[in-house]
């Protein structure tokens, strides 16, 4: 499931899109932090070279979406308002709220 | 509360329900922090006079209100540039109420007011001049330790300034509760219950790449994971975690000596820097910047650096030996010897040091302009201890260890040197120097640990030398 979830987020990754926001900085970090119980995490590095997904929790990310797999999921298919679920703490953001909303923007998150 | 959630997730909160006070035990714990923060030679340099009296509180929100509108309600422009991170929408009505002064009203709807005062050197007894912003740094910390707490008691709390930095607004508080002349008011720490739903983000801050350098100034560092042929498996499937209140305890213990065999993995002072960055910061100015040191020969430098400053500051076993009133006497001469003689070599024994900056002079307008007279700057101090705190909170959360190191920085020609050595410029100060890296097993002297103050010695209660009890 997963795994699904995580491909589903970088095919949406256009990499126009990508380098416009990225600007002059050297890229961006964006941690996953899922927690079910459980705490599984993940990252994607955004580099003008591209999009990465890698596994584990990098220490120093521009925000990290902290959030259930569940509700990630039902964002990614369009089922869950990604605002309306940060309104109602369903996600959590560790870091920068301007960056967070950017990354919603360029993945079609309503 | 875990620390990460504590510091990733606490928010200044300053729209509080009237009349609703917070529990003794709550207001107990909060103030309680104050006792776990670093202090020079172990003397809390500050002290906290708690506010529950409605009149105050309601002197405290007007001067807020009087000086606020006098230093933002100046410029929209200078003001809409420092909220760059919120959508140009957005700016017009958060500035209104900012510039009007009508935001900083909120500390007459609190529960109760911490005014956190420091003593700008003066516990030194002459060993040591020039250590004002290290004072100061060291009641940021404390704040820090109570902001966090706040936070994981779920209550609402805010700091501002803007009540006491006006010396004029100051004099006539002083007088009011009997605070002397010599000890600085950092501002108004209030604490209430919320009463609007938790924001979900605080101001945006400036990236690592914005704020840390690499060995000297101005070279900047580059998140490992956005550097080219960087192995992505470096970073951990899951960053340890602990419990707060166990950290901030653990963290009043001194260690002396570094494991010189044993390096500190890139991620872990990546997160410490990060952990920094998500302190309060007065208007989100981002006034800090921290030099990560591994070069040998530079900590070859500060660990002579420090030996100069030990010896400069022992000039007999006598005069320290009231400073270490808690070392059994039969091993007091010992443990001075050895605080002389060996004690500077963590300095280079450790894996890193982190360096850190502060500007002086940051706002563009408020005191140069003649709206504030007198100096501001610790309030930039007091934020960068506030960061200091989580750096050091985040160090003891990863299994590491810091000692803080005041001579190569707290006096003047020395300091001089080192800055002319990194690169930094005379508008930064530098202000903190923490050592990281694992303590060695051969620490003899980590049995050796100050007792921690009481807090009736540190709080006092609505009115200056009035002791604080439960």
């Amino acid at each position: 499931m997963q795994s699904v979830l995580k491909k589903q987020i970088l095919n949406r990754l256009n990499k126009v899109v990508v380098r416009k926001w990225l600007g002059e900085s050297d890229g961006k970090i964006i941690g996953f932090k899922i927690r079910n119980g459980t705490e599984r995490n993940f990252h994607i590095v955004l580099t003008k070279n591209g999009a990465t997904l890698r596994d584990g929790e990098y220490p120093a990310c521009d925000c990290v979406i902290v959030t259930s797999e569940e509700v990630l999921k039902g964002i990614a298919d369009g089922k869950v308002a990604f605002k309306e679920a940060l309104k109602t703490d369903k996600i959590t953001n560790w870091g920068n709220l301007h960056e967070m909303l950017a990354f919603s923007k360029i993945m079609g998150w309503k | 509360m875990k620390v990460w959630d504590a510091i990733y997730t606490r928010r200044s909160e300053r729209k509080f329900v009237p009349g609703k006070e917070i529990p003794e035990a709550d207001m107990e714990k909060i103030l309680d922090a104050t006792r776990y923060a670093w202090s020079p030679f172990g003397a809390p340099a500050y002290r906290h006079l708690l506010i529950k009296d409605e009149e105050t509180k309601t002197l405290i929100a007007e001067f807020a209100k009087e000086v606020a509108h006098r230093i933002f309600g100046q410029s929209y422009e200078i003001f809409r540039g420092h909220l760059w991170y919120l959508p140009g929408e957005r700016v017009p009505e958060i500035a209104e109420y900012s510039q009007t002064g009508e935001l900083w009203t909120y500390p007459q709807d609190c529960s109760f007011v911490v005014i956190p005062l420091m003593t700008k050197g003066s516990f030194t007894d002459g060993l040591f001049y020039g250590i004002e912003d290290i004072c100061t740094l060291s009641a940021g910390m404390a704040l820090e330790n109570m902001w966090l707490v706040a936070h994981e008691l779920g209550w609402g709390s805010a700091c501002n300034a803007m009540p006491l930095n006006d010396i004029r607004r100051r004099e006539i508080f002083y007088e009011y509760c009997g605070i002397p002349s010599s000890w600085q008011s950092m501002g108004a720490f209030s604490v209430g219950h919320r009463a609007a739903a938790r924001r979900a983000s605080g101001p945006s801050r400036a990236t690592v790449e914005g704020i840390a350098f690499e060995e000297m100034w101005g070279a900047r560092y580059v998140r490992r994971g956005l550097r080219k042929n960087e192995e992505s498996g470096s970073a951990p499937t899951k960053i340890p975690d602990a419990e707060l209140d166990v950290v901030m305890k653990e963290l009043a213990s001194e260690i002396y000596k570094f494991d010189a065999e044993r390096s500190v993995e890139f991620w872990k002072i990546e997160k410490m820097v990060d952990a920094a960055r998500w302190a309060p910061n007065p208007e989100n100015l981002n006034h800090w910047r921290h030099i990560i040191i591994r070069d040998e020969k530079t900590k070859d430098f500060i660990a002579q650096s420090t030996r100069e400053g030990l010896k400069a500051m022992s000039k007999s076993v006598e005069d320290l030996s009231a400073h270490f009133y808690f070392v059994p006497e039969e091993d007091r001469v010992a443990f001075i010897e050895y605080l002389i003689d060996e004690s500077w070599k963590f300095a280079k024994e450790c894996d890193t040091i982190v360096l850190t900056t502060f500007a002086r002079q940051w706002a563009e307008y408020a005191h140069s302009v003649g709206i504030i007279p007198d100096r501001i700057d610790y309030i930039w101090a007091s934020a960068t201890g506030c960061g200091i705190q989580n750096m050091r909170l985040a160090a003891k959360t990863l299994g590491l260890d810091t000692i803080m190191n005041i001579f190569p920085i707290g006096e003047m020609r020395r300091a001089d040197v080192l800055c002319t050595m990194l690169g930094i410029p005379q508008t930064w100060v530098p202000v903190s120097m923490l050592h990281v890296g694992y303590a060695s097993k051969d620490d003899v002297w980590k049995k050796v640990q100050r007792p921690l103050p009481s807090l009736d010695a540190l709080v006092f209660d609505e009115y200056w030398g009035v002791p604080w009890s439960k």
